[in-house]
């Protein structure tokens, strides 16, 4: 039975430190928050989604009822899934504009082609990260940005590093993805099962 | 280290990104939760050494 936090009338960033205290002290495999606005719907979400659980969210008459359920363990609310490949969870980071040395529009080519073929990994791809000069693939104009849009629309969670967006002076012409920090990106490498790094 | 971070280890410092939310012309703790505080401090055109500062003295 999933435990309900009732976290409507309160105001930033209390429904999310609620529901942080609530999965750092009980660890549950399931919860639903209950929230009144936008905001907080999308910060519980998004707290939701970094730990690790499947969010679905509801709406009526602007209450929010935002359930969270553990990914990949099994769950008395759910139908049983057997354990199967698609559970794998592969990161790809990218810390790079161009794929090998030798030749940099052959590098770039290669590149290019590699992120167009990564939807072959299906669902088993679950982070696309981008630094250094990767992060350069995910602004306005990139050759590449039309194939990351649509991996995002796909639900891959692309993350950009927002100290190499600063660097470039590139931060508000990201067009994709979400721009995180070092603390996410290495959380992320420890819950993967798999880690690529370009 | 993102707003989260800072105000999940020190609720106090809530009142210091309260008092940002007019300069910024937005609810920070709203809209930049996740964000690291040198984006917050570009997107918002905030002074970040005198945030970090308000910062520390609510947490000393």
């Amino acid at each position: 039975m999933a435990t309900e936090l009732d976290c409507r009338g309160l105001a930033c960033p209390a429904p999310v430190l609620q529901t942080k205290e609530h999965i750092e002290q009980e660890h549950p495999e399931s919860l639903i928050v209950l929230v009144d606005n936008e905001a907080a719907r999308q910060n519980v979400s998004r707290f939701l989604s970094t730990q690790r659980f499947a969010v679905s969210v509801e709406e009526k008459e602007g209450q929010f009822r935002i359930k969270g359920t553990r990914e990949g363990r099994p769950q008395a609310e759910q139908p049983a899934v057997s354990p199967d490949a698609s559970e794998k969870k592969i990161m790809v980071m990218v810390a790079t504009d161009r794929m090998g040395v030798g030749d940099d529009e052959l590098g770039r080519k290669l590149l290019f082609n590699f992120l167009k073929t990564l939807k072959e990994m299906g669902p088993q791809l679950w982070r696309l990260v981008f630094v250094n000069n990767g992060v350069k693939l995910t602004i306005e104009g990139a050759e590449t940005l039309p194939i990351l849009q649509d991996l995002a629309a796909e639900g891959v969670t692309i993350l950009v590093c927002g100290t190499c967006l600063d660097h470039f002076k590139l931060l508000e012409m990201k067009q994709v993805g979400e721009t995180t920090n070092m603390l996410d990106i290495v959380t992320a490498m420890q819950l993967a099962d798999s880690v690529v790094n370009l | 280290m993102t707003i989260l971070d800072v105000v999940s280890m020190n609720r106090q410092t809530e009142a210091v990104f309260r008092r940002y939310d007019e300069k910024a012309g937005a609810c920070l703790c709203c809209e930049a939760l996740f964000e690291p505080l040198f984006v917050v401090a570009f997107r918002y055109g905030l002074d970040l050494n005198k945030l970090v500062k308000d910062l520390g003295e609510v947490s000393a």
